[in-house]
């Protein structure tokens, strides 16, 4: 500009031109100031939400923003009372990673449910590793469950009672019929039921209370499709221990506390990961879903290969090839190695793997024992008979997940039980870049994945993007203080995160 | 070829419903912006922060819809749930606006229109949603007052208050007010009208985009 200033106008027609071009460039009324801002605000609670602001919303989000704090803006979107950051937002965001499809499921579950859960209340987002499930309240969960069955065999239906019961496992005795009535989550006059009536997450099948059921109908629960009717379900969540759910569940089932490890060990992304196969897919789903790290990304030839296991031929290209993902993988996922979902839900034999192989054992591939198929393979790799890891991937290329030390003082290269494993990765820098870079995609709708047909201006952009979001990453692992009065200062609170990130791409708090 | 009113009442919906999203999608850009950044060996970089223009996907849709015109019209029947996942494969998948197509912006325009319909043949969610405004028991739009009333009302439900009024709402207030001039011409009666503007307005840019 100084340099423009200072030189002389060669005509009056040059002179008007600079004129005209400097006026456009800096002018700008204070009404179109005014306009831009609303517009900033709306599209940001439309981004976090879904839905459009009130006026007293839009009104606090535009003198946030006039502030240059944009965050704030962002965190008054999240708290707005329409709930739509966690009805829609953060299930629509979430949900897609919980199958190998990448498909939102059609209904609510308890995967969604629980992401939902831990954010409305605050919760440390590290949980999504740990022993937590969140259902309905006890209040809404009040059905008898009648089905007509012919129970004494004379030929007639019988009205068989199913008593739902309580994480405590206490039958919970009021009385709704016709369970799944829209009827139920309405008043007389058509206003949302105070306490409407959702089906219960845990029942018995049948009078004697023999079988006690997580209960999936078609793949979905019942629970959760009528919890997603109550207008106000993420205020209705109440968190719960999964260990102590299945503890009522048929005793075959039941998943010790050790052996828990969040959302993986929940029904929805437990099909994805252990049904058939040979659990190879639990490793891919927690590095996928949770560390943004495609297995190409994340190979390793120099990763030890004494966890291999026998069904991997060592051919000439192990060494280079197979043994880069199979190093790591068969080293970390023998921490499911109890784990298997068949007959419609998820299942869990400690036992499972005792003795050693028979023929038979691999051959049906539907048990625990799947992943002892193809055993004469390569007899002497690895065998899995219990559930021990170990992580390789605290050396070698990938160190670059930040590996640090739980605070249960959790050895970070080997450990028993999937609960210890969810720890280790729960504590990784690089869980907490990858929810920023889930933030950062949902948010500002821009991908961060370097690609190879990316220019070099490209690649270089999205470097330097993914350093910021790593900053940004380590104050949500700190907790931002400036929250405080949206109950959103907490460490790994997704909500603040959502909020510091955009600010980001909407500006205000660079 | 003669074209039956039941067909006018959703084509000039639509038609309209294209105007208001080209308007709106044409009068907002992404928003580019710098952060300054360190990399790993203290140099400093740019970061081009992006934020893309975007369409909502399927689901975020079908819950926008919802939120307008109330929760009752999904609770009380299934019939938009139940249409909505026959129909779910022909809505945008992603928020990815690059690839969204005239064939999603119609299904998008379907959906709405069972919204809206579904609205206002059940007097609960029909009086809730118009509750507080002078349509809450006649509808009816005999003035040119009550006309511009209803298309004020339709343009704040589905794209929200504002501070400062901007030409794009004014302009969808007038595009409005003209449907409903149109479908009153062609001897629709006021509750159809309702229904044919409702539809244009849920699914304009200002609430299938963001």
């Amino acid at each position: 500009m100084s340099k423009i200033i200072s030189a002389r106008p060669c005509s009056l027609f040059g002179l008007l031109l600079w004129w005209a071009a400097l006026s456009l460039s800096v002018q700008s009324s204070p009404l179109e100031a005014q306009e831009a801002e609303q517009d900033q605000a709306v599209r940001l609670f439309q981004r976090l939400t879904g839905q459009a602001p009130t006026l007293s919303e839009l009104q606090e989000m535009i003198s946030a923003i006039q502030r240059g704090n944009t965050d704030i803006a962002a965190l008054i979107a999240i708290r707005s009372d329409n709930l739509g950051f966690y009805k829609s937002t953060l299930v629509d965001a979430f949900s897609r990673t919980s199958n190998l499809e990448a498909v939102r499921p059609s209904s609510l579950d308890e995967y969604s449910a629980t992401v939902v859960g831990l954010a409305v209340q605050n919760e440390d987002f590290r949980d999504v590793f740990r022993n937590v499930i969140y259902t309905a309240g006890d209040e809404e969960q009040t059905y008898f469950y009648r089905k007509n069955v012919d129970t004494d065999g004379d030929g007639n239906g019988d009205t068989l009672m199913i008593l739902p019961i309580n994480v405590d496992g206490n039958p919970l005795i009021r009385v709704v019929d016709n369970p799944g009535n829209n009827d139920n989550f309405l008043n007389e006059d058509g206003t949302p039921a105070s306490t409407p009536k959702v089906r219960p997450l845990l029942r018995n099948r049948s009078v004697t209370g023999s079988d006690i059921r997580f209960e999936l109908s078609n793949g979905a629960h019942p629970h959760y499709q009528d919890l997603e009717k109550v207008s106000d379900w993420p205020l209705r969540l109440e968190k719960r221990s999964q260990s102590q759910m299945y503890s009522y569940v048929r005793s075959s089932d039941r998943i010790p506390a050790d052996d828990v490890i969040g959302l993986l060990s929940l029904p929805t992304m437990g099909r994805s990961a252990f049904e058939a196969g040979t659990n190879r897919r639990g490793y891919k789903m927690i590095m996928s879903t949770f560390m943004c790290k495609e297995m190409e990304e994340i190979r390793d030839a120099t990763a030890p290969d004494f966890r291999v296991r026998r069904d991997i031929v060592r051919g000439d290209n192990f060494q280079t090839e197979c043994r880069s993902c199979h190093g790591n993988m068969d080293g970390m996922n023998g921490a499911f190695a109890f784990f298997d979902y068949r007959d419609g839900r998820l299942q869990y034999d400690a036992n499972g793997l005792n003795g050693n192989p028979s023929n038979n054992d691999y051959a049906n591939g539907s048990n625990q024992k799947k992943q002892w198929r193809q055993n004469n393979n390569y007899l002497p790799g690895h065998l899995i008979k219990n559930n021990s890891w170990y992580n390789f991937m605290t050396a070698g290329q990938n160190v670059t997940f930040g590996w640090r030390t739980p605070s249960t003082g959790q050895d970070i290269d080997q450990g028993v039980g999937a609960r210890s494993l969810g720890e280790t990765l729960a504590n990784t820098e690089q869980f907490s870049n990858c929810m920023a870079e889930r933030a950062y995609e949902r948010v500002c709708l821009d991908s961060v994945q370097i690609k190879s047909e990316d220019s070099d201006s490209e690649k270089q952009r999205k470097r330097a993007l993914l350093g910021k979001l790593a900053e940004i990453a380590r104050e949500y692992e700190q907790g931002i203080a400036d929250y405080d009065d949206f109950s959103a200062s907490s460490p790994y609170n997704i909500n603040a995160l959502f909020a510091k990130v955009a600010g980001t791409c909407f500006g205000g708090n660079q | 070829m003669k074209i039956s009113k039941t067909k006018y009442l959703k084509f000039l919906p639509l038609v309209l419903g294209v105007i208001l999203f080209a308007l709106q999608a044409c009068s907002t850009t992404g928003v580019s912006g710098r952060i300054d950044n360190q990399d790993n060996n203290g140099d400093s970089a740019l970061a081009e922060v992006k934020q893309e223009l975007g369409v909502k996907s399927s689901f975020q849709i079908f819950d926008s819809m919802s939120a307008i015109v109330g929760p009752q019209v999904t609770l009380r029947s299934n019939r938009v749930r139940d249409y909505f996942n026959q129909k779910r494969a022909s809505l945008p998948d992603s928020n990815n606006i690059t690839v969204f197509g005239a064939s999603q912006i119609n299904a998008i325009h379907n959906l709405a229109w069972e919204f809206c319909d579904r609205m206002m043949d059940d007097s609960v969610p029909r009086d809730e949603f118009f509750a507080g405004t002078e349509f809450s028991s006649s509808r009816s739009l005999n003035t040119s007052a009550k006309r511009e009333s209803m298309a004020s009302l339709m343009a704040e439900r589905s794209c929200g208050p504002q501070v400062v009024e901007t030409d794009d709402r004014i302009a969808m207030r007038e595009s409005l007010h003209e449907l409903i001039d149109t479908l009153q011409a062609q001897g629709q009666n006021d509750d159809n009208v309702i229904r044919g503007i409702c539809t244009a307005a849920i699914s304009s840019a200002c609430v299938t985009q963001f």
